[in-house]
């Protein structure tokens, strides 16, 4: 061992206060997991994701404005693709919150429930290392004679848990929104899809708000990490597995059990897909038509709603059901109504007449159970939207009791 | 600069019927003490409650009821500024996995306030003031024992804190390793002024570097005074070293109704009448007697120790 001859030198400087401190905690912690190898190419996939969807919207949103040099160069010699950017322009001029609003929100809804896994991922490789670390090395002791309380210490550590989390979802998500907005042909894009960026934000920060307690109360389980590990794993998984059949056989209970289930109630609520579904509906041109557009994006819009989705599902089976009990009648007395006629051709055309109305009839019907059923779906999601908050809020009081009891001075 | 005059002045640790029971064990029990600034020993058996104590003080644990003041300030109100003024190395270890010496150090002297330049340049400091090398840019897990009580040591001074408190801060370490941490820890108090706080079952390294004395025993206080006065109970006794006659010397000093026994390592150990060692001083010479060493008060703070237990055992 080399000896140094160093002899001792009071420090008279000003000490940092109590935030900095606490920082340092969470700088620490944060620079100790992303040295892990993996955890490097998870938040490395985020934002390389955050990067493809931002190439996505770039090009979406330089199709929207035909003097674009992306238009110009992709479709200089076709006269279709050259209609094609023409009449999203036309949409986007006639209603851009349609053009832009809907499908922003659309993309930014599936981006943020995507990013909800690599972040369980990132977590499940960090949360041995927050505070069981600490107790099995008894660094807890370290840090309590140091000048910083008990209190001090879980800041630090919900700041690096925090801190994780937006390197893994919160994060990408502002850049995807900054960089699709700054690469637009208009500074009206910011304003136009302000609703995508405030619902991200939004379900990023009760995502953040409900992972970090939750991770923070499983890593003061133990001071094993296998059992951290274990335990944490157990919570998502099995909560997720056992999904499929809660919902078959429609257990609202032990579907919430599943924080991964409530994590998507909230997502819905947040963006609202049922909502969107409606202005896609509702949407039709001058010309009364509805747009080519309308069509994919009320399929993605549906992808996301899964009460939206069996609402659909079920609207359509009764409407076939009530259509079906209803054609035998119906067909017997068209038949009468023709045998009454002796002309040939009228007979032709009351049988035309008949089907004509009885098509009306039909999407009328459609419509008016499609909307029974909607509005079934949305109380139903309404009273499992609250279900997720009390779950989600119980877990986190549970989370906030195994911290109190493990770290609490004995 | 600091007013060190003022602050010797006033006492750095101040407790009043301190208690601390983990459920119906009473760890500590009515402690009152004021303690001076200086190189203080903590002696004790183990399980006495010198750990209880020192966690108390740095409020890692709750004190049942009492009140403790640490540099002046009560330590249940101001534990966290208070904190910034204290350095503590526990007798466990307590690395953070994965982090390497310097890094380590660097960290500790941030948590106590410094800015991060200046905690790097300190932490550097103090890793060449205990005798760390190459050593420190190596993961704290991987090290010696040795190592680790000297990262230890580091850690409690980088911030320069007013009082340190070392925990058997000399377990594990070898000879040298030992006599130059204990070289150091002196000249903390002596050359600088940081008052030391030393827990130790060892009673030797107490004996070499503090100047105050506390024994606590049951989680009772037994004995709180400066090594000088104890010295001073245990006045009148020393030990000649012969190379052969100690039972003739023996006879000789009991005939002349002074009290002598000879030990088990061969010494003579003798009484002196009065504190004065002339009488036997003259009967060496008369009896043609040459020692090769007399030692004066030979393991004081070993007996006082020993005596204080006894009776505290009795009174449990």
């Amino acid at each position: 061992m080399t000896q140094i001859e160093q002899q001792y030198r009071r420090w008279e400087g000003s000490h940092d206060g109590i935030w900095r401190r606490r920082w340092v905690i969470a700088g620490g912690m944060l620079q100790g997991c992303l040295r892990g190898k993996w955890l490097q190419r998870l938040v490395a996939g985020c934002w390389i994701a955050a990067l493809g969807q931002v190439i996505l919207l770039f090009f979406y949103s330089q199709l929207v404005d035909s003097t674009s040099a992306v238009a110009d160069w992709l479709g200089a010699d076709d006269e279709g693709f050259a209609m094609l950017v023409f009449s999203l322009e036309m949409l986007i001029k006639q209603n851009p919150e349609l053009a832009v609003s809907v499908p922003w929100k659309i993309v930014f809804g599936f981006y943020s429930l995507m990013l909800f896994w690599p972040t369980m991922l990132v977590l499940t490789i960090a949360v041995p290392r927050i505070i069981s670390a600490d107790l099995s090395s008894n660094a807890i002791v370290l840090y309590a004679s140091k000048a910083v309380s008990r209190c001090d210490y879980l800041f630090g550590k919900l700041g690096a848990v925090a801190g994780l989390i937006i390197l893994t979802w919160v994060g990408p998500i502002l850049f995807a929104w900054l960089g699709g907005n700054l690469l637009a042909p208009s500074w009206k894009f910011f304003w136009l899809t302000r609703e995508a960026l405030f619902s991200s934000l939004t379900f990023g920060l009760v995502g953040l708000g409900f992972l970090t307690v939750l991770t923070l109360g499983v890593s003061a389980l133990s001071p094993t990490a296998k059992v951290v590990t274990s335990a944490w794993l157990a919570l998502w998984l099995l909560g997720w597995g056992m999904e499929a059949p809660a919902s078959a056989s429609r257990t609202d209970w032990m579907l919430h059990l599943s924080f991964r289930y409530n994590l998507s109630q909230v997502h819905t609520r947040v963006f609202s897909p049922g909502d969107t579904f409606d202005k896609l509906s509702a949407f039709r041109n001058r010309e009364g038509e509805i747009s080519p557009l309308v069509r994919p994006m009320r399929v993605f819009t549906r992808m996301q709603n899964r009460e939206l989705r069996w609402a659909d599902r079920r609207a359509r089976r009764r409407a076939y059901e009530e259509m079906n009990e209803q054609n035998p009648g119906y067909e017997k007395e068209t038949q009468r109504l023709a045998a009454l006629e002796t002309d040939e051709e009228r007979r032709e055309e009351i049988r035309m007449e008949r089907e004509e109305a009885r098509d009306v009839f039909r999407q009328e019907l459609r419509e008016k159970i499609r909307k029974e059923e909607e509005a079934k779906a949305v109380v139903r999601q309404a009273r499992q939207f609250q279900g997720a908050l009390v779950w989600l809020g119980l877990l986190m009081a549970l989370s906030c009791g195994v911290i109190y009891l493990r770290l609490r001075p004995q | 600069m600091r007013n060190i005059a003022a602050r010797m002045s006033q006492p750095v640790i101040q407790t009043q019927s301190l208690t601390k029971q983990y459920g119906q064990q009473l760890a500590l029990s009515d402690v009152s003490l004021s303690v001076s600034p200086g190189a203080v020993g903590l002696l004790g058996p183990n399980g006495a409650g010198k750990t209880t104590f020192i966690k108390c003080l740095l409020q890692l644990v709750p004190f049942t009821r009492g009140q403790a003041l640490l540099l002046g300030d009560d330590v249940t109100r101001k534990g966290r500024e208070t904190r910034k003024r204290v350095g503590y190395a526990p007798e466990q270890d307590c690395h953070i996995p994965g982090m390497v010496g310097c890094e380590y150090v660097t960290y500790c002297a941030q948590l106590n306030g410094l800015p991060f330049d200046a905690a790097r340049q300190r932490a550097h400091e103090m890793l060449d003031f205990v005798g760390m090398g190459q050593e420190r840019y190596r993961a704290v897990d991987t090290y010696s024992t040795g190592m680790k009580q000297r990262v230890k040591l580091a850690q409690a001074i980088v911030h320069d804190p007013e009082i340190v408190f070392l925990d058997e801060p000399t377990n594990g370490l070898d000879p040298a390793g030992r006599e130059q941490i204990l070289n150091l820890v002196h000249g903390l108090w002596k050359e600088h002024g940081m008052t030391v706080v030393l827990s130790s079952h060892l009673l030797h390294d107490v004996d070499r570097i503090c100047d105050q004395i506390i024994i606590i025993a049951n989680g009772r206080m037994l004995v709180h005074d400066t090594l000088k006065n104890l010295k001073k109970r245990t006045a009148g006794v020393v030990e000649v070293v012969l190379a052969a006659g100690q039972t003739e010397l023996q006879g000789i000093l009991n005939t002349e109704d002074i009290q002598a026994e000879v030990l088990t390592n061969g010494h003579v150990r003798v009484q002196l009448p009065d504190e004065d060692i002339t009488p036997v001083l003259r009967l060496l010479r008369e009896y043609n007697i040459w020692p090769l060493e007399i030692i004066p008060s030979p393991n004081t703070l070993e007996e006082i120790f020993m005596q204080a237990l006894p009776e505290n055992h009795d009174a449990n």
